[in-house]
């Protein structure tokens, strides 16, 4: 099998070098039938692919251990998901997944856009050159088919075969990491698809705005795994890592947010290019930067640069990634150099206040959130170039640099959608920001009153009321005009405005997420914990909670053996649950796990980990937090998924307005004409 | 008889006492080392574990964690010598080098951590500025030619389509 899987990587390798030579060759030359073979190439290498990735699948699920690959990160007790998801927990196997996933864009494009006349060829081969850059590094570099040997007495090598595989790292073995990886990387690996349109446009000559109707759908997509992906990494890190919290600035961390934050960029300053032809060479760097930071995000998490609790899968493979980034930066600036007359603005910005230029300070303000991140992130390694003495960079740096960033960056959510195309007068100003404004000061008011004092938190609930009522307050507009357009029910006029305009509301939709999620981040702010020794009876009281140690019990499973401790939680007289918290021993890879309980709530979560043991007394010692509002982040993550798939949902064109409404829809052109 | 009420209540009343210069110095001590305790937290907040998890010395939660575990029994140690919590990261930047802060110094060369992005968010607006202004300056220089806005056909037309893509055109 593990031949099959390395013929089928190496004939995925030479299937992608045509494409990417043939297709180089065929765009110079102009050879139509050049340029099909190239396609056909190109759409090969999934099905190939596919093929060494069923392989590996089969050596994890067969317990070929003579495979170096699966007898590092698999044993025969390793629970049949896991065995599946082993394939993508180190190195060799993570990047065998993202060719496959890269491979799978690439089919799907080729396939999807056949009209796109030379555009979507020459993204095609921009995309096999992306492709042949990690497919190098699965066939010589870092393959996950390479055979286990010894040295013999006589000195000569012959394969080796353990009885058992070292085991999948404990951290790994819980179901959210069956899922995270995946979706980070489809994430990742999805910025490519704007990036190959960005660059053929640029390189073509593209006119318009082609390249960005053709992406804008999987640039969402791209968008909406990568914020799937960094959630799910954030409720991993929450629930397993065990030091009540689901953020902790860890470089890696830092890597996937970064392309995150610059795509959203992108995904707002495409409207001015869509919408008024402006911010061409904006957008088209926007692309590039996004795409180089997911590249930037492997090569962190690869090399070693910078030391990183995700430290699952370092090799000296660094250079190889620099070198690329290098490399696809080079070529970007060359043709932009080359070619940046096309991409003049159409337009000019007729006055500040209006949506343009709130699109601008949200880019701004995007932006240099990334760059603090990326400052803090490598901040380490310029000091130690400079100054020659290391220093750490952690998360008090990245709190108090970002907190007021993204406070400024809440607002804007809440103040761009009221401001107008081209012009927005004082009169609507006042108008659209009187309700909003007051009711946002009267939220951070009354906390004050009842006693939140941190400022951060009082001006993040405040914003957060403020950019709420925008967002209502834009709904019940729409839906207001369509039920006096139809005389529909509100119900039926809000699903009518959503549908109209899908991506618009959509948006919303997403914006209201966040909100929900800043909410839930503003909690942490009255986070309160507690340790303590506990023997069986007595009771550890946190905040509204009592927590009694019933009963201490030892046992062991197949994969691993544990202590348990068994906690009842009361709050007042009410008996509210039994919490578990254990400590594990993986027995193959004789690695330590602490499982972490939590008992959720609308208000708080009580969380709850198996610290150690005191090794004088052998009592245990418990670590209890109390974490107001985290189920809002996780609520507001879905909200933010959920505005995402509305946003992809295809739009219908607006029913047709009845003539008699006809009058009304010309007195609101007027009004508008006058800057209302 | 009254007398004899008066000795009982004085005799409860010297053993209370006597019970209370017993506890006292109990109450105090456990109070003592509650704040003692309270105060290494809120140092140890401000310093890194240097096993690489990049965690807050006193949240670094790993079992056997060969760095996190010896620090906080010299931050203890430093935290009972010194008064000064000043002092007492001095005292742990000197046996683990400036790399033991959670954030670099505001000071020297590392004073660029901290003023470098808000800096560049500044040129940022600057540029942002400097953009707007010359975009409205050359839209105000622009010729108004025509008729008036409202009546011009064309003019009404882009209002018309706007409007139309505004309040649910296709996306």
């Amino acid at each position: 099998m593990d031949s099959l899987g390395s013929f089928a990587v190496l004939l995925a390798l030479t299937t992608c070098a045509y494409a990417f030579l043939a297709g180089i060759v065929a765009h110079l030359k102009k050879h139509p039938v050049l340029r099909a073979t190239a396609r056909r190439a190109g759409v090969v290498i999934f099905p190939t692919l596919s093929v060494a990735m069923a392989c590996l699948w089969g050596l994890f699920l067969t317990d070929e251990f003579s495979i170096a690959y699966v007898a590092n990160h698999s044993n025969r007790d390793l629970p049949f998901l896991y065995k599946f998801a082993a394939l993508w927990s180190g190195q060799e196997g993570s990047l065998l997944f993202w060719s496959w996933i890269l491979s799978g864009y690439i089919f799907f494009v080729l396939l999807k856009h056949r009209e796109e006349g030379e555009l979507r060829p020459l993204a095609g081969v921009i995309l096999a050159g992306i492709q042949l850059f990690f497919l190098i590094l699965n066939a010589f570099v870092v393959s996950p088919f390479r055979v286990l040997a010894e040295i013999a007495s006589d000195g000569t090598t012959r394969p080796f075969v353990p009885a058992d595989g070292r085991g999948l790292n404990p951290l790994l073995q819980y179901p959210e990491m069956v899922l995270h990886p995946p979706t980070l990387y489809l994430g990742y690996v999805g910025f490519s698809v704007p990036f190959a349109f960005a660059l053929a446009a640029l390189i073509m000559r593209s006119p318009g705005e082609r390249w960005i109707h053709v992406t804008r759908r999987w640039t969402m997509i791209a968008w909406g795994f990568l914020t799937l992906g960094i959630l799910m990494g954030a409720h991993w890190a929450y629930a397993v890592l065990g030091w009540g919290g689901y953020w902790g600035w860890d470089p890696v961390e830092n890597a996937s947010f970064m392309p995150w934050l610059t795509g959203t960029a992108f995904l707002h300053s495409v409207m001015m290019q869509e919408r008024r032809g402006m911010l061409k060479v904006w957008n088209v760097w926007l692309v590039f930067i996004t795409f180089l930071l997911c590249v930037f995000g492997t090569f962190l998490t690869r090399s070693g640069v910078v030391s990183s609790v995700h430290a699952f899968a370092q090799s000296p493979i660094g250079h190889w990634f620099s070198g690329f980034l290098l490399l696809v930066f080079a070529v970007c600036l060359f043709f932009f150099s080359r070619r940046r007359d096309y991409l003049r603005s159409e337009h000019r910005l007729e006055a500040v206040l209006s949506r343009e230029s709130s699109f601008l300070f949200n880019n701004l303000v995007l932006l240099a959130a990334c760059f603090a991140v990326l400052w803090g992130t490598l901040f380490p390694v310029i000091s130690e170039a400079v100054t020659g003495s290391k220093v750490s960079v952690g998360p008090p740096f990245f709190n108090r640099v970002n907190i007021p960033i993204f406070l400024l960056l809440l607002l804007l959510t809440g103040v761009g959608p009221l401001l107008a195309w081209r012009r927005t007068s004082w009169e609507s100003l006042k108008r659209n920001f009187t309700y909003p404004t007051l009711i946002g000061a009267a939220t951070g008011a009354l906390l004050f009153v009842f006693g939140v004092r941190d400022p951060y938190a009082l001006l993040a609930f405040g914003l957060s009321a403020f950019v709420t009522v925008t967002i209502v307050s834009e709904f019940y507009r729409g839906a207001r005009v369509i039920r006096s357009q139809t005389g529909r029910t509100w119900a039926h006029a809000l699903l009518e405005l959503v549908l109209r305009n899908t991506r618009r509301y959509g948006g919303y939709v997403v914006h209201f997420g966040i909100v929900v999620m800043a909410i839930g981040i503003a909690g942490s702010a009255f986070e309160k914990e507690r340790e303590m020794e506990m023997t069986v009876g007595s009771t550890m009281e946190l905040g509204r909670y009592a927590v009694t140690l019933k009963d201490r019990a030892r046992g062991e499973t197949p994969n691993y053996i544990y202590e348990r401790l068994t906690l009842e939680v009361r709050r007042g007289d009410e008996r509210l649950t039994t919490l578990e918290p254990e400590r594990r021993l993986y027995t193959a890879s004789e690695q330590p796990l602490t499982k972490v309980t939590i008992h959720s709530g609308w208000r708080e979560d009580l969380y709850i980990y198996f610290a150690g043991v005191n090794s004088e007394t052998g009592m245990p010692i418990i670590h209890a937090y109390v974490n107001p509002l985290v189920r809002w982040l996780w609520i507001g993550g879905g909200i933010v998924l959920l505005g995402t798939l509305v946003a992809l949902y295809p739009g219908r064109r607006p029913m047709k307005v009845a003539v008699s409404e006809r009058a009304r829809a010309r007195e609101r052109e007027v009004a508008y004409a006058k800057g209302d | 008889m009254r007398r004899a009420i008066e000795g009982h209540r004085g005799r409860w009343i010297g053993l209370l006492f006597l019970g209370a210069l017993v506890i006292a110095p109990h109450l105090v001590r456990a109070q003592s080392a509650q704040m003692f305790e309270e105060r290494v937290k809120r140092i140890g907040k401000k310093l890194l574990c240097l096993c690489g998890c990049n965690q807050i010395l006193v949240e670094c939660n790993h079992r056997n964690c060969p760095f996190s575990g010896p620090a906080i029994e010299t931050l203890r140690q430093a935290v009972r010598r010194y008064e000064s919590d000043d002092l007492a990261i001095q005292a742990m930047i000197q046996q683990y080098g400036t790399a033991v802060l959670a954030a670099p110094p505001a000071q020297g060369f590392n004073l660029a951590a901290w003023l470098t992005p808000f800096a560049a968010a500044a040129g940022g607006l600057v540029l942002i500025a400097l953009v707007l202004r010359r975009w409205s300056r050359r839209h105000a220089m622009a010729p108004v030619e025509g008729a008036p806005i409202l009546e011009d056909p064309a003019w009404r037309e882009r209002v018309r389509r706007e409007i139309e893509k505004e309040l649910g055109g296709p996306s």
